[in-house]
């Protein structure tokens, strides 16, 4: 595959676009604007998203109409207990004819990967994501194949149904940038949604591929490039390395987030900044994208667990203690 | 009853300790205790049934309809006759463990007359009047050791009670609950094992093969109640031997007999001491014989009255002299003996009652509506001060949350107290301007507005706060006619604090004077 051409875009260019974004897959997702703006987070700073809600939220919807919204490729891949790491990667095939080995490419090959209900498949299927979230390549009978950017996996799972699941492994969990929750919507988006749906105006078929504008990959990539630039202050980056240093000193929390969270925590901040139409990061910035970023990557102490702690009131706590920036 | 046979360690023990004794004495002696106690029960339910069975061969019901039909629907009569049973089924496991105790192998009571007898005794009160006694296990080895009946026996069964009557009681309590949470383990075992919906049919609708597992079906609660008697019964021995002990001083009499046993190789002295011994004990038990044991002194040998101090010497270190601190309150004199002055006084009081209780009557009946005065009085005044208390509490409230604001004095690593803040501080922020020191102007601005907005308007913040959420904090007290000017000021300053942006000199100067016009006292 080529790689896209990565432009160079003026602030007002990259508003445009994200404000393009935002309102497309709003105006299909009703109701979950936060969620929205997480998963526009993600895509800005090149992370992947683990959802997690009940089934009926939209999590696929979610993901569909992001597709939509730029003119890269979409896959998903159900998982199921019997799925193997090659049924998504790829593997190599004898051409009898030429006699040589072909590599066919799985699913994983795209811009956009929807893993739907990923705890459902074993541990050993999970493995094979972790170099593909973390490098952007996929490695077939020894030889690595990049994947075109923009990349980006969205995970689903569902927390009700536990039974016949396989919990995703630290190491796993760590690849993705952001952990959001989809929870019901509100009595008055609820009430718009059905009225769109029974009256026709929100219809799945707007979803097919169509004449609409969209964004191309590379229009893409000049965002995540423009939040790369957001500058950060030097205080502000320290008030994010110590919310995350914080996790590991705590006695609520067994295992504290990693270095990778640091590095999670500034990026998001950065492209929450660029969402907001600033250039640069405030120590607000840090703390709206914490919770996301931080909710997986710790483990609670089993104290906790049993006093019916969440990661999020253990993690809200946590902020407390924490000082913002001296300036 | 051969004491110095006796199989344990004879000291007088709390009543727990005894049944923890008993609990050790179940588990030595336990299978032929619960085969003692298993055996005459099958006995019973196979002749239970067998009389059932030749019962339901009859054409003819012997029994009256409605007795039949009872006895008929449902053989979990028959575990209520062995239940009911039981306090005669509990004395071959005691008879066995008394003799296991005192170490008696003698076994010429193996007779089936002797067991008869042993059974038939005092059976009909036991069986009836006493069935429901909470302390059974306590008062059985009267009734089967003993042999006691009637006045005897219930005087005997008082003197046991005394000191540890509750443990008995609590004893079958626990013994009972234990039994009903085998058949209910067991029950839930099997459902669960099974996997099956419990489902209990009526007696009455079941026909004659299902009848039949129900026979065999409370075998198991049979088998539950022999696994548990051995407990119950020697717990309950445990603590009739403890009180004996206590009572009998079966452990000082144990003394004096191993005393009297490690000398007798010396059998020049044995007459000696046993005539001092038998004194002693004569002392021990009847204090009011000293005298004439005094009387006797002179005609005392050496020997005897060397003797006589050992023993005396030994009585007086423990365990003979148990020294105890009392700690409760407790009456020196019999509470009728109280001053004597108020006695008369009572007494005069009483006659004058007796005597002029006609006059008196009106009297009394002042009190009686002072009283009721008094209470109206007291109502009305509670009442009263709960009705100012709950109308004062809407006024009261709002000082209370102003002073409830536990004002941060550093917010965002800046000091915002009134002492962190320069005296001049209009002159010394022209001053950083002209120095061209930005970030210390917009910091002194920033520093003194936040200052007048948490010290002296009260704005709620926390410690931890960032600039936008000290602005929501602003924006949540609406009163504050600020128009903007805080957020606009607030933006100016994270633009030059995180992006290291200037502000507009003129502009901010111009926020900055418009809040103090609307925040300064």
């Amino acid at each position: 595959m080529t790689q896209p051409t990565r432009a160079t875009l003026t602030p007002e260019q990259a508003h445009d676009h994200i404000d393009f974004l935002r309102n497309r897959i709003q105006a299909l997702l009703i109701g979950q604007d936060d969620v929205v703006d997480q998963v526009l987070i993600a895509l800005l700073c090149r992370g992947h998203v683990l959802l997690e809600g009940v089934p009926g939220l939209g999590k696929t919807l979610l993901v569909r109409a992001l597709a939509h919204c730029f003119a890269g490729q979409f896959r998903r891949i159900q998982f199921t207990p019997d799925l193997m790491p090659a049924d998504m990667t790829g593997h190599a095939v004898y051409h009898m004819q030429e006699g040589s080995f072909h590599i066919r490419r799985g699913p994983i090959f795209t811009n956009l990967l929807l893993a739907d209900e990923i705890n459902r498949s074993p541990a050993k299927t999970q493995a094979a994501l972790l170099e593909v979230m973390q490098e952007q390549q996929v490695t077939i009978e020894g030889e690595s194949h990049a994947l075109t950017p923009p990349f980006m996996v969205l995970a689903t799972q569902n927390p009700v149904e536990q039974e016949g699941t396989y919990p995703l492994p630290e190491a796993q969990l760590d690849r993705f940038l952001l952990k959001v929750f989809i929870d019901y919507p509100t009595l008055d988006d609820e009430a718009r949604l059905v009225r769109q749906v029974t009256s026709g105006a929100l219809d799945m078929g707007d979803l097919e591929p169509g004449d609409e504008e969209t964004l191309q990959p590379s229009q893409i990539l000049a965002l995540q490039a423009a939040a790369e630039l957001i500058a950060v202050d030097e205080q502000v980056l320290n008030y994010a390395v110590r919310l995350v240093q914080a996790t590991r000193q705590t006695s609520s929390i067994l295992k504290g987030a990693g270095p990778r969270a640091s590095i999670g925590l500034v990026n998001a901040a950065k492209a929450w900044a660029l969402m907001n139409g600033r250039d640069f990061v405030l120590p607000d910035d840090i703390k709206q994208v914490s919770l996301p970023v931080m909710r997986h990557r710790i483990l609670l102490a089993p104290e906790s667990e049993i006093d019916g702690l969440t990661p999020d009131q253990v993690l809200k706590q946590l902020i407390q203690t924490v000082d913002a920036p001296r300036t | 009853m051969n004491l110095t046979e006796l199989q344990l360690k004879a000291r007088v023990r709390t009543s727990w300790q005894a049944l923890d004794l008993g609990v050790k004495i179940a588990r030595r002696w336990y299978l032929s205790l619960m085969l003692a106690w298993l055996i005459p029960a099958l006995v019973v339910y196979l002749l239970l049934v067998a009389g059932m069975y030749a019962y339901g061969m009859w054409s003819v019901s012997p029994l009256p309809l409605s007795l039949s039909v009872l006895w008929e629907v449902s053989p979990l009569w028959l575990l209520l006759i062995i239940w009911w049973l039981k306090p005669l089924l509990d004395r071959l496991p005691l008879f066995l463990l008394s003799h296991y105790i005192f170490n008696d192998k003698a076994r010429g009571w193996l007779h089936w007359r002797a067991l008869l007898r042993l059974y038939r005794f005092d059976a009909l009160l036991s069986l009836s009047v006493r069935r429901f006694d909470i302390q059974r296990s306590l008062h059985l080895p009267v009734t089967v050791l003993e042999r006691q009946k009637g006045g005897a026996r219930k005087r005997r069964c008082e003197l046991l009670r005394r000191g540890c009557g509750p443990a008995g009681g609590w004893l079958t309590w626990v013994m009972m609950s234990l039994e009903g949470a085998l058949s209910l383990g067991l029950a839930i075992l099997l459902l669960s094992l099974l996997g099956i919906d419990f489902y209990i049919q009526p007696t009455f609708l079941m026909k004659g093969s299902d009848i039949a597992l129900l026979y065999l079906e409370i075998l198991p609660d049979i088998l539950f109640m022999a696994l548990i008697a051995p407990f119950y019964i020697a717990c309950g021995f445990s603590l009739y031997l403890n009180r004996r002990i206590e009572l009998e001083a079966w452990d000082l009499e144990l003394v004096f007999r191993e005393s009297a046993r490690r000398r007798e190789p010396q059998s020049t002295i044995k007459p000696l001491l046993s005539a001092a011994l038998s004194l002693l004990m004569l002392c021990l038990v009847t204090p009011l014989s000293i005298a004439p044991a005094q009387a006797q002194e002179p005609t005392l040998t050496r020997e005897q009255l060397d003797a006589r101090d050992q023993v005396r010497t030994i009585l007086e270190t423990p365990p003979f002299v148990i020294e105890k601190n009392v700690s409760h309150w407790q009456w020196q004199d019999e509470p009728d003996q109280v001053d004597s002055e108020d006695s008369s006084f009572l007494d005069s009081l009483n006659n004058l009652m007796d005597e002029d209780s006609g006059d008196l009557s009106s009297l009394f009946s002042v009190v009686e509506l002072l009283l009721w005065i008094g209470m109206g009085l007291l109502v009305v005044l509670v009442l009263r001060k709960l009705v100012s208390h709950l109308k004062a509490a809407p006024v009261l409230s709002k000082p209370n949350a102003r002073g409830s604001v536990n004002s941060p004095q550093v917010m965002m690593g800046m000091a915002i107290s009134a002492e962190s803040l320069p005296e001049q501080i209009d002159a010394r922020i022209d001053e950083a301007f002209e120095r061209g020191d930005e970030r210390q102007a917009m910091s002194l601005m920033y520093r003194h507005v936040l200052f007048l907005l948490i010290h002296q308007h009260r704005v709620p913040v926390e410690p931890w706060y960032t600039e936008l959420e000290c602005a929501d904090a602003v924006k949540q007290r609406s009163q504050l006619p600020l128009d903007g000017c805080w957020d606009e000021l607030t933006q100016y300053w994270v633009q030059l604090a995180y992006a290291h942006q200037s502000p507009p000199r003129a502009r901010v100067q111009y926020l900055y004077l418009a809040l103090k016009k609307v925040l300064a006292p």
